[in-house]
């Protein structure tokens, strides 16, 4: 019986990957490829842009030379209102290099300074991962309805539980996990790559690429990163799948339209903004350091993130609902 | 022989019209019942209501499950195919079938093959790529290679050819029914089916007018071919309905012996799309 719903919960899955192959399977490896191809011509002219290659010889030693300096903003000194800029040099760190030994540093001082560079690439993904999510999950459900396949994917032994929670995990895992392959193929590959264009400018790729990269870190925290955003964005997904479920026209004005009406009303009425704040901490936004927008949990964070949890409960129950009973356009 | 369905009661309102009216039927099990009535009748609703595919007020019992609270299990052992091409057009016939054979525990994808070979159905076309035909024919290659108990079909030639039609019905009585099968064919094209049916219903307006073996149909009534002087005749007894012929008048009677009216004119069996349209216009004088 398990294994049968099991087959079933793949079934589904492979399904939606065949339907919205392009956006789901396709967007990620033309990414790849093109970060790779961008990485590649760029290697392989190295040769010719003998420029780049010398300043990149030079621009590297430097920023290991600028650990050494540190500026000083002083804003008050002897209580008028000055600012100061000072440059100080601190002693050298025992092993640390000067210009004329690239490639000869301790690699537990500069391990993780490419990691940034890495997870912007990362973010990439992320930002266009969640632009495929949304688009994904506002098209699934109407989909089937506007070309009245629903009446034979009902014709199936299929519950709509098991439908609507095949879509929404392809959005919250599946495709999650295809980006994050995808996304680590390309930092893999642009690593390569940085490697070989180093080792054709005759410098020393593992002392200048691989030292400074924290791999385990990296990975640990793209993947946590992954968990956080599958929490926070659940409640987000499972409104739109909800919109999807149960929209005439347009599933986007069903879903963003009454939202915005609320905040407004709730502005303009009561000259509050309690529901855009909670709804910011359920949407991809910039906030720094934190993956997706989204930092790691407080004890604050967890009232929230469980009634986020409990909203998600209740959309997907009405987008059930919607499946089962108002499916027809 | 089983009870395969088993309604009572059964309603379902859209707004202020009631599609389904308190409708009352069992099935038996092997029966291939045909489900008559005008455009608005309440077939679709009705049949929904089987699948589990809308609310309703009642209870209804498909196969010992109940349509709305278990419609998994229930469409584990019927099958459907609906009034117009609903196969998802993106898909290759491949990937549908291997879709079907992930989720139906009784789909023989080998049968299906089979089926799919006799015809111009590639495996490798796109759904959206195939004839109106073609789409009939894999659609009922899917149902054929399916181990259910009960098949409905709401208008499933809708829009064919009258040879794709007829070959439809030919494959389904060929190579599908038996004994442990039941079919309900919701249809317009009533003489198409008449031959194969061994039940019929009659729905108007969201009520069940009339539900019958073709058995019972040609023992109580009968349809009288009244020429000349005789139908005047003919008039006089009291007749579920009427309708002009060459040179006379049919009329259609319940419940009268045949030697009462053999005197006056040729008796013969009605046809199932005539006694609908005398029981539904209720022209005659039979209460």
């Amino acid at each position: 019986m398990a294994e049968g719903r099991s087959q079933t919960y793949i079934t589904l899955v492979l399904r939606e990957l065949q339907e919205y192959r392009t956006s789901l399977c396709w967007t990620p490896l033309v990414l790849v490829m093109t970060l790779c191809g961008v990485l590649l011509v760029a290697v392989l002219l190295a040769d010719h842009i003998s420029a780049i290659g010398e300043s990149v010889s030079q621009v590297l030693p430097s920023r290991d030379e600028a650990g050494n300096i540190s500026i000083r903003i002083d804003s008050s000194v002897d209580g008028e209102p000055a600012l100061e800029y000072r440059l100080e040099q601190t002693p050298a760190a025992p092993g640390n290099l000067n210009p004329g030994s690239v490639g000869q540093e301790q690699p537990e001082v500069l391990a993780g300074t490419l990691n940034p560079l890495l997870q912007g690439i990362h973010n990439l993904f992320l930002f266009i991962l969640i632009l495929v999510c949304a688009n994904y999950l506002l098209a699934t459900l109407f989909n089937d309805r506007r070309d009245r396949s629903v009446l034979f994917w009902k014709s199936m032994p299929v519950s709509e539980w098991e439908e609507v929670l095949a879509k929404f995990s392809v959005a919250i895992l599946v495709t999650p996990a295809l980006y994050f392959i995808a996304s680590l193929l390309a930092q893999v590959m642009c690593l390569l790559l940085g490697m070989l264009l180093l080792w054709r400018m005759e410098m020393d790729p593992y002392a200048l690429v691989l030292a400074r990269v924290d791999g385990a870190t990296l990975i640990l925290g793209q993947l946590g990163g992954f968990a956080l955003m599958a929490l926070w964005l659940a409640p987000s997904y499972a409104w739109l799948l909800f919109a999807s479920a149960g929209a005439r026209r347009s599933p986007f004005m069903l879903a963003a339209g009454p939202l915005l009406a609320f905040i407004l009303g709730e502005r303009i009425f009561l000259g509050t903004s309690h529901l855009a704040t909670v709804l910011s901490r359920h949407l991809p936004h910039y906030s720094g350091g934190g993956y997706a927008g989204f930092s790691w949990l407080g004890a604050a964070d967890i009232p929230q993130m469980i009634l986020g949890l409990l909203f998600t409960l209740a959309a997907l129950a009405g987008a059930v609902y919607l499946r089962r009973y108002y499916f027809e356009l | 022989m089983s009870q395969v369905i088993k309604a009572s009661g059964v309603s379902r309102s859209f707004g202020n019209v009631k599609a389904v009216d308190g409708v009352d039927f069992r099935v038996e099990s092997g029966s291939i019942i045909g489900l008559i009535g005008p455009n608005g009748a309440g077939k679709t609703t009705l049949l929904r209501a089987l699948l589990g595919l809308t609310r309703y007020r009642g209870d209804i019992d498909v196969l010992g499950y109940s349509p709305l609270r278990q419609r998994a299990q229930v469409m584990e052992q019927v099958c459907f195919i609906a009034d117009t091409a609903v196969l998802p057009r993106w898909m290759r016939v491949a990937q549908l079938l291997d879709y079907v054979a992930g989720v139906h525990p009784r789909f023989d994808r080998e049968h299906a093959q089979a089926l799919l070979a006799d015809t111009d159905v590639a495996l490798t076309r796109h759904v959206g790529n195939l004839s109106k035909g073609m789409v009939v024919q894999l659609h009922l290659a899917l149902v054929m290679a399916i181990d259910a108990r009960l098949l409905i079909l709401d208008e499933p030639t809708l829009g064919l050819d009258i040879l794709f039609r007829k070959r439809f019905f030919e494959q389904i009585l060929a190579d599908y029914h038996h004994s442990e099968r039941t079919i309900i064919i919701s249809t317009h094209q009533v003489e198409e089916v008449e031959n194969i049916l061994t039940d019929v219903m009659f729905m108007d307006r969201g009520k069940l007018l009339l539900q019958q073996s073709m058995a019972d149909i040609a023992g109580q009534y009968v349809e009288l071919h009244a020429l000349g002087e005789n139908v005047h005749k003919a008039r006089g007894i009291p007749h579920l309905g009427q309708r002009v012929i060459p040179s006379g008048v049919a009329f259609i009677y319940r419940g009268i012996q045949p030697d009462l009216l053999a005197p006056l004119g040729e008796l013969r069996t009605p046809t199932v799309a005539d006694l609908f349209v005398a029981i539904l216009t209720g022209e005659g004088t039979d209460g």
